[in-house]
């Protein structure tokens, strides 16, 4: 009995292109017919979504490392380039940078310090990190301009990442995406990719395979707060305004672990089909039904998030991969 | 040539002094059995070579080298890996991709990896499991496996604990094959096992070990007629019954 590994593994290595390529080119046929600035906004804010859901997917879901605390990251992205936009008019191109440096050498911080914490216990202290860049993006007005919050003048050009059209902003959260998507891509192919699966399932016996798993959950939080903060910068760009609440709020932590879980923690398209399903079904639902009773929509949305959750346990992606993996074997 | 070896190995854990003065070594091409009663302290000693646990005392060498400081993975890198008696299967992937994950110690190519794991399941007689789910496999299988993953890091030496526990007779023929085959390859094998046919046929030399201290080493026949080791697994009164 022979093992194939080759011909059905790169077979499997590109699988994910079957979805990737059609998913950019439906994302570029919307972008290029639709005019209407609601449907747009949509898709940017999914876009964005998805993109900081699969930064957080990389530890909390291939290294299952459990993170409420990814708001900080956001907000460093966030409070960096703008500060730097608006008090030196730094390029938010470059400030995106400076940002995402910042924040990976403050998930290496927190990594450093949590080293040794699992399961609930991890939950807690990225729980307690998040509520302190909350705090401090509400005290250090001098920066953050506290709970007054910080606006970017709308001047739009290319240097200032300021667009007159959503367009524009649509193919950037676009190419923003793809790049993420792309390195979670490599890295799910690569040691380090298995090194993190591997620590997910048992760091005891990762270790004893010789399997550096420190090293491995380091690097992993450092890329996905980096990409987080860029997704930060370029929510602050989009909106341009920002808030303690609305970049170093509970909420987002929240909102980018619930969208990995609903469509599939730890695979690559569960963040974006997680992203596809919840931020356009809160748009509609809050368009729809705010006029119907304050806060009635978060009601809907609930309900339908945990109908979702009851009845694809696993996430979207991996719950509907069985299914159809199911209907073939028969 | 001694691969590992170990000088005064202390270890207590509070009140418990769970291994006592303990020293062995062993060589290229040689299956070291370790055996004891429950308690004794195996597992322990596996625990202070492989990394996992600090010793309060002594020397740990691996091909000379003082390894004392180093880490599990570091150990691992340096030929040195064990196997855990309660099986540690990466439940949700593939037995190949599990085998694959010790692959990946020696290369930086997954697919390499996967192809190497391929011949070390062929060689452990996994290859049709290679593409079940680790969880829920039978126990046979799953002590295989755990056999599988080690291997597949290419050791010098290896410290197998209690893989034969559950298997059926022909698996621990197979297993025993297996044994004399890495023997034959020049690994240094330390065995913990509590099938005494198994690790008295298969084993060069053993190592007797009770509450936590050496107290026989020689060929399986020398220490099997040991007072002191037949005292310790069957009682003083066995013993001396069989003086009379």
């Amino acid at each position: 009995m022979t093992i194939s590994t080759s011909a059905s593994a790169t077979a499997r290595e590109w699988a994910d292109l079957y979805w990737i390529v059609p998913g950019t080119v439906a994302c570029l046929a919307f972008i290029a017919t639709v005019r209407d600035p609601f449907a747009l906004d949509i898709l940017v804010t999914t876009l964005l979504w998805a993109a900081a859901a699969s930064a957080w997917n990389l530890s909390g879901g291939y290294a299952g490392q459990l993170s409420i605390g990814h708001a900080a990251y956001f907000g460093i992205g966030a409070y960096t380039s703008t500060y730097l936009l608006l008090i030196y008019g730094l390029s938010p191109w470059i400030g995106m940078l400076i940002g995402a440096a910042l924040a990976a050498l403050t998930a290496l911080g927190i990594g450093a310090l949590t080293v040794r914490l699992r399961g609930s216990f991890f939950v807690m202290a990225t729980l307690a990190f998040g509520a302190i860049a909350h705090i401090v993006a509400a005290i250090w007005r001098s920066v953050t301009g506290g709970s007054n919050g910080l606006s970017i003048p709308f001047e739009p050009s290319f240097a200032r990442m300021v667009f007159a059209d959503k367009q524009s902003f649509a193919i950037l959260a676009l190419a923003l995406l793809l790049i993420v998507v792309g390195t979670v891509l490599l890295i799910e192919r690569s040691k380090l990719g298995a090194s993190l699966v591997a620590y997910r399932e048992d760091d005891a016996a990762a270790r004893a395979l010789g399997v550096r798993t420190l090293r491995a959950r380091l690097i992993a939080i450092m890329i996905s707060a980096l990409f987080t903060a860029i997704c930060g910068t370029l929510h602050a760009q989009y909106t341009l305004y920002i808030d303690p609440d609305s970049v170093t709020g509970l909420s987002f932590s929240l909102q980018v672990a619930l969208i990995c879980i609903v469509g599939g923690v730890g695979t690559l398209s569960g963040p974006i089909l997680g992203a596809a399903l919840i931020i356009p079904l809160a748009s509609l639902l809050r368009g729809a039904l705010s006029s119907s009773g304050s806060g009635l929509h978060l009601v809907v949305y609930a309900v339908m998030v945990i109908m979702v959750l009851l009845a694809l346990p696993e996430g979207i992606g991996p719950s509907l991969m069985r299914r159809v993996r199911a209907a073939r074997g028969k | 040539m001694t691969m590992l070896s170990t000088e005064g190995l202390n270890k207590k854990f509070g009140g418990l002094h769970a291994v006592r003065d303990v020293s062995f070594s062993v060589s290229a091409g040689e299956i070291l059995g370790l055996i004891g009663p429950n308690g004794a302290g195996k597992t322990t000693v596996f625990g202070l070579l492989s990394g996992f646990i600090r010793h309060d005392a002594g020397k740990v060498r691996l091909g000379g080298e003082p390894i004392d400081s180093w880490s599990p993975e570091a150990r691992c890198e340096a030929g040195l890996v064990r196997t855990f008696q309660i099986v540690r299967p990466f439940g949700n992937i593939t037995v190949l991709e599990n085998v694959a994950i010790g692959a990946m110690l020696r290369t930086t190519s997954r697919a390499q990896a996967r192809r190497d794991a391929a011949e070390v399941l062929e060689r452990v007689g996994l290859a049709d499991r290679a593409q079940e789910i680790a969880r829920g496999l039978p126990i046979g299988i799953r002590k295989r496996l755990e056999v599988a993953k080690a291997l597949a890091t290419r050791p010098k030496v290896m410290l197998l604990d209690e893989i034969m526990g559950g298997l059926i007779p022909t698996e621990v023929n197979e297993m025993m094959g297996l044994l004399r085959q890495l023997r034959t390859d020049g690994a240094a094998v330390v065995l913990i096992e509590h099938n005494m046919h198994a690790v008295m046929t298969v084993s060069d030399r053993v190592v007797v070990l009770n509450h936590g201290a050496k107290i026989a080493e020689g060929t399986a026949e020398q220490v099997s007629k040991d007072s002191a080791v037949i005292s310790a697994y069957l009682g003083e009164d066995y013993d001396s019954a069989q003086d009379h």
